[in-house]
């Protein structure tokens, strides 16, 4: 596997849940000064500073791209990797670590195969809205919580949002590269952590929402929608976005 | 013309009653016919509501549809009662008498009160379009027409995938030798499976190679 997985944390030295939810082995990111507290905690893992300058998940995700060529990005909440096509009362969970490595590393090499420069897993959570026919995608929304970049992918985050990057960096691809690879048979949970302590959720809150859809909405027109409330989801944050592309 | 309203029915040319510029009203087909049914056997039982109101002289507030009727089946002379508001008021009545029964555009009407006039008149708010937030009338104010990164589909531009699958060793030997699968190293102790891709251009290639030596 070329990309180096590399988790971003802040503000959780001693609650990583990937560590034991998807694969003890990877590159912490953390803040400068809160190093010293992940390295007591994660004395087995290689911890990067980022630099002082750095601040917020946007510029924490572009020192990423600057600092690796290939990477695979997982947040530090990954609950759980579970299976989308399973039938009902079979197990779900994909629990070793091995395998969820070769999940990664497989659509990694798909992506590879096909030239897509951006690659990942669905970010649906109902297996109910699994379509059997339709194992990959290749246009979509990739969740910055797993999502990789293959070398030479050109991409860069624009520093003016502030939740909304992975939206951008989605489309930005789309735009930039045309397609990526997006396996659909998996798909990573994180915990409901919107507003919970830590992480992006800091960054987090109803205006930056809205704000941020309407600067995506500048930035690529028509291809963003403000979501719509469904029956499956009836309570949505004003200001929650879709992405919608004019080909598949 | 008094500008106190009587209740007395007059009958006038039918060209004198002028639909109103706003009229929310639809009607069905269906709808259209019973009432043409209806005016064909009872006649025009029901007076026109008409303004009185400078600068609104004649418009019509009641009645769109069966004046509409009746010209469809050449009358020559229609029931009027006279009415005697402004614009504004002229507006609600308009969607006040007509409320029961009425088949409305919504567009429409959310142009001629404001909401809680509305819901006073009779209508619901699950009738009434969706009111816009600040933040959806934002939104909506956008222009989409030019976004710093427009994506438009190249031509023909779509992405997809056939799998070939192989049921023995020796049909998937075959299919490696012939498409020039590399071996993946990685997947020694592989639990997932192995994807080997060939994009379709190579795979014409190797296609037309493979018959020229068969």
């Amino acid at each position: 596997m070329d990309s180096k997985i590399v988790v971003l944390s802040k503000g959780r030295p001693d609650r990583i849940l990937t560590k034991t939810s998807v694969t003890d082995k990877f590159i912490l990111v953390v803040p400068h000064d809160e190093v010293d507290q992940y390295k007591e905690y994660n004395k087995d893992l290689e911890i990067i500073a980022q630099p002082q300058e750095v601040r917020g998940i946007t510029m924490a995700r572009q020192f990423v791209l600057d600092h690796f060529e290939s990477v695979f990005m997982l947040d530090d909440d990954i609950d759980y990797v579970r299976k989308m096509y399973t039938e009902e009362g079979e197990p779900y969970k994909v629990t070793n670590q091995e395998m969820i490595l070769q999940i990664i590393e497989q659509n990694e090499s798909i992506a590879k195969q096909c030239g897509a420069k951006m690659f990942g897993f669905t970010h649906v959570r109902r297996p109910v809205a699994y379509n059997p026919m339709k194992p990959f995608s290749f246009t979509g929304f990739l969740n910055g919580s797993h999502t990789g970049f293959l070398k030479g992918h050109n991409l860069k985050y624009d520093p003016r949002l502030i939740e909304g990057e992975d939206h951008f960096i989605s489309a930005y691809n789309v735009y930039k590269n045309r397609f990526m690879i997006i396996d659909n048979r998996y798909a990573f949970f994180t915990k409901d952590n919107w507003k919970s302590n830590g992480g992006c959720s800091m960054d987090r809150n109803d205006e930056n929402l809205k704000r941020d859809t309407l600067l995506l909405r500048e930035l690529f027109g028509e291809c963003v929608h403000i979501k719509n409330a469904t029956n499956m989801k009836k309570n949505l944050f004003e200001g929650e976005r879709t992405l919608k592309f004019p080909y598949k | 013309m008094s500008k106190i309203p009587d209740l007395e029915i007059h009958w006038v040319d039918i060209e004198v009653p002028i639909a109103s510029e706003y009229n929310p009203r639809k009607i069905t087909p269906k709808k259209k016919k019973e009432l043409m049914e209806s005016v064909q056997k009872y006649g025009l039982r029901d007076p026109l509501k008409i303004n009185t109101f400078k600068g609104r002289e004649n418009i019509l507030i009641s009645g769109h549809q069966r004046l509409s009727v009746a010209k469809d089946l050449g009358h020559k002379k229609v029931p009027v009662t006279y009415e005697y508001m402004p614009m504004d008021q002229e507006k609600l009545m308009n969607l006040t008498w007509n409320k029961s029964g009425g088949v409305f555009d919504m567009e429409k009407v959310i142009t001629l009160a404001d909401r809680e006039k509305l819901f006073e008149i009779g209508f619901s708010d699950s009738e009434l379009p969706k009111l816009l937030s600040d933040f959806e009338q934002k939104f909506e104010d956008i222009d989409t027409d030019t976004p710093v990164y427009p994506i438009a589909p190249k031509f023909s531009e779509h992405y997809d995938f056939v799998m070939i699958f192989t049921e023995n060793e020796i049909d998937y030997m075959w299919l490696k030798n012939t498409f020039e699968l590399e071996n993946k190293q990685s997947y020694k102790s592989q639990q997932v499976g192995e994807c080997r891709i060939v994009k379709l251009k190579e795979f014409m290639k190797l296609y037309e190679k493979w018959t020229a030596k068969s």
